[in-house]
């Protein structure tokens, strides 16, 4: 189950087209998950809207991992059955936590809620 | 800690500010006359996204102002979110419907009481005063509570409520939502830098490291934002600071864990003291006693002891299978109590158990016993056993409490009886205890108003502060459900104070 609800979860997304400028990736470009792989634009989540001073290589906002992957309400029901507590619902958290609390892109990715739980979530 | 000095900031050098400041560690230096240039302007800029800041937020959104929020982590609600939704209220309608005589006087004694002479009774009047009115801003705004009112220790007379989901995102949550919906600006992610002042010391503004991951504490992109108001300071509490905890109390090291999360590390209040900002009982820092060392941080034993161990069941030293404090004492009392217990300095965990007519509103029972940290046994002697706890001792104490129940007289350590229950009925449910670092009572000094005071005894105009990074409200002690009532309440305080203030052009 656990597998089969992050491979659902993986297989949403989708590559998306931007107004942006394309940024295309250089010889010396961060590591990518094998899942995004398909995405040759870093402006897929790299938006120019979430830049910053102009800078838009910084942490991604919310916005463009749900442009692919649906709204939170969409990722809670597709994780509503797993044997431990949902991920994208938490008593705690609800929809006021970042994507990027726990999905890494460039680096391992790791469960926010174990800072004070030990559930056995795999995450990708 | 290292500090930024860039020329889009001014820094006022005077005797005693600029003394704080180099004693804070940081070199002052005077800037150029040049206006900074702000890269956006709000009315309230605050600081932190617990109890205090979301209240402080809302309010001063509600009040006319625009309000930008920011929060250094990458979910909003800090230690507020993970908590346990405990919330104390003098006069509250559950009380009455239940017929429990309670007033804000009488909440007033019991705060006294629990710090020890050290609290300033001016900002718990505040905190006791507005705690009902704390409690209907929530209602507004889609709070939910038990149907029933809890006993925590210190407390006189039950008067904590709790929510539906038995942690502070039950409040957190909703208050954030109130937040986007009523257009404050919130940005996670989000960390503060430094101030910015005006020539004559008042804050103006801030500087802030937008797309801030914690911990990399270089990450992120500067930006300088205005506050034409004033900034509200909610940052919380230093429980993950080891060093700077350790500063204050040399025992508390990394041995002890804490409950908090992992942002709790004090920043905000760091920069308040490098402006001048008076420091005040920094180093009482309470701990929680109702842990467990068999799982990290708050985790679930906390809430089990919260509302079951510790008000219906009882807690046993292992070596001599007897009670040694009283179970709900407060905090202090209870944790000086615990730490107590070592043997060649090593902690003896003690255990805290109940039956199962205790356990009936234990919310994290299932999870405790599906994760190993609370056990059940069917007969005291099985539960003795597991524990190494002798078990004719522990069999003649369960005998004893139990008179002591039917009598609802506590001879050992007078423990008010009012929920107990005799521990009769399997299966016996249990865990073993040991205290973490939890909440900081000191913080930044402040006024009734919530406006920071400087080492000179003034306030800094346009600086507010509001919560846990505050000092001197709760003394020695902290009493349990108190960090709610003293966040949502002086959070408001902040925010009504602030809109007062006549701006700033910017």
């Amino acid at each position: 189950m656990i597998r089969n609800a992050f491979a659902a979860l993986g297989a949403t997304a989708l590559a998306l087209t931007l107004g942006a400028v394309s940024l295309s990736a250089s010889a010396s470009a961060p590591t990518v998950k094998p899942y995004h792989k398909a995405l040759t634009d870093c402006a897929a989540c790299h938006t120019q809207e979430n830049a910053v001073a102009g800078n838009p290589f910084v942490v991604p906002s919310d916005k463009a991992c749900l442009a692919c992957h649906g709204s939170y309400k969409d990722l809670a029901k597709k994780t509503e059955n797993l044997p431990e507590p949902n991920p994208h619902a938490s008593h705690h958290y609800g929809e006021g936590i970042a994507c990027t609390a726990c999905h890494k892109e460039h680096e391992p990715s790791k469960v926010y809620c174990n800072e004070c739980h030990e559930f056995s979530y795999k995450i990708k | 800690m290292e500090q930024h000095m860039t020329s889009r900031r001014r820094l006022i050098i005077g005797g005693a500010l600029g003394s704080a400041a180099a004693l804070a560690g940081n070199v002052a230096q005077a800037a150029t006359n040049a206006k900074p240039k702000f890269d956006k302007v709000y009315d309230i800029i605050v600081v932190g996204s617990g109890f205090a800041g979301l209240a402080a937020a809302l309010e001063a959104r509600l009040g006319g102002a625009e309000v930008l929020l920011i929060e250094k982590m990458p979910a909003f609600g800090g230690n507020s979110a993970i908590n346990g939704g405990a919330f104390s209220v003098a006069g509250s309608p559950l009380q009455k419907k239940f017929g429990i005589e309670d007033s804000t006087d009488r909440m007033l004694a019991d705060m006294i009481k629990s710090g020890r002479g050290l609290s300033h009774v001016d900002l718990l009047k505040m905190v006791v005063e507005g705690s009902l009115p704390a409690y209907e801003f929530t209602l507004r705004h889609g709070v939910k509570y038990k149907d029933f009112v809890q006993h925590f220790g210190g407390h006189s007379v039950p008067r904590t409520l709790q929510t539906v989901e038995s942690t502070g995102g039950g409040i957190t949550r909703p208050l954030t939502e109130s937040c986007r919906k009523h257009g404050v600006e919130l940005h996670l992610h989000a960390k503060m830098e430094d101030f910015v002042r005006a020539e004559d010391g008042r804050v103006i503004g801030l500087t802030v490291r937008e797309r801030y991951q914690f911990p990399k504490e270089d990450s992120g992109v500067l930006q300088t934002y205005g506050a034409r108001k004033g900034v509200i300071m909610a940052t919380g509490g230093f429980s993950r600071n080891l060093w700077f905890r350790r500063q204050q109390d040399p025992s508390l090291d990394e041995r002890l864990d804490s409950t908090n999360h992992p942002g709790a590390t004090g920043e905000g209040l760091l920069k308040m003291f490098a402006i001048g900002g008076a420091p005040v009982q920094v180093d009482q820092i309470q701990l929680g006693p109702w842990c467990s060392p068999d799982e990290r941080g708050f985790g679930l034993v906390s809430q089990f002891n919260t509302i079951a161990g510790f008000p219906m069941g009882i807690m046993v030293d292992v070596r001599t299978g007897k009670r040694f404090c009283n179970e709900l004492a407060d905090r202090k009392e209870r944790t000086d109590a615990i730490l107590g217990l070592m043997e060649d300095g090593k902690p003896v965990y003690p255990v805290c158990f109940t039956d199962s007519k205790g356990v009936e509103k234990a919310q994290t029972l299932k999870n405790g016993l599906k994760y190993g940290v609370i056990k059940a046994f069917d007969t005291i002697e099985d539960l003795a056993k597991a524990y190494g706890i002798p078990a004719d001792a522990l069999v003649e104490q369960v005998k004893r409490f139990n008179a002591m129940v039917a009598d609802k007289n506590d001879t050992e350590f007078h423990r008010a009886l009012d929920l107990a229950i005799q521990l009769d009925k399997p299966p016996f449910y249990a865990c073993r205890v040991w205290p973490k670092v939890h909440y900081c009572m000191g913080g930044v000094g402040i006024t009734a108003k919530a406006e920071v005071y400087s080492v000179e005894g003034k306030v800094i105009p346009g600086l507010y502060a509001a919560g846990e990074v505050t000092g001197g409200t709760h003394g020695a002690s902290r009493l349990g459900g108190c960090a709610i009532a003293d966040g949502l309440v002086m959070g408001r305080v902040a925010a009504d104070n602030c809109l007062k203030m006549k701006p700033v052009a910017l």
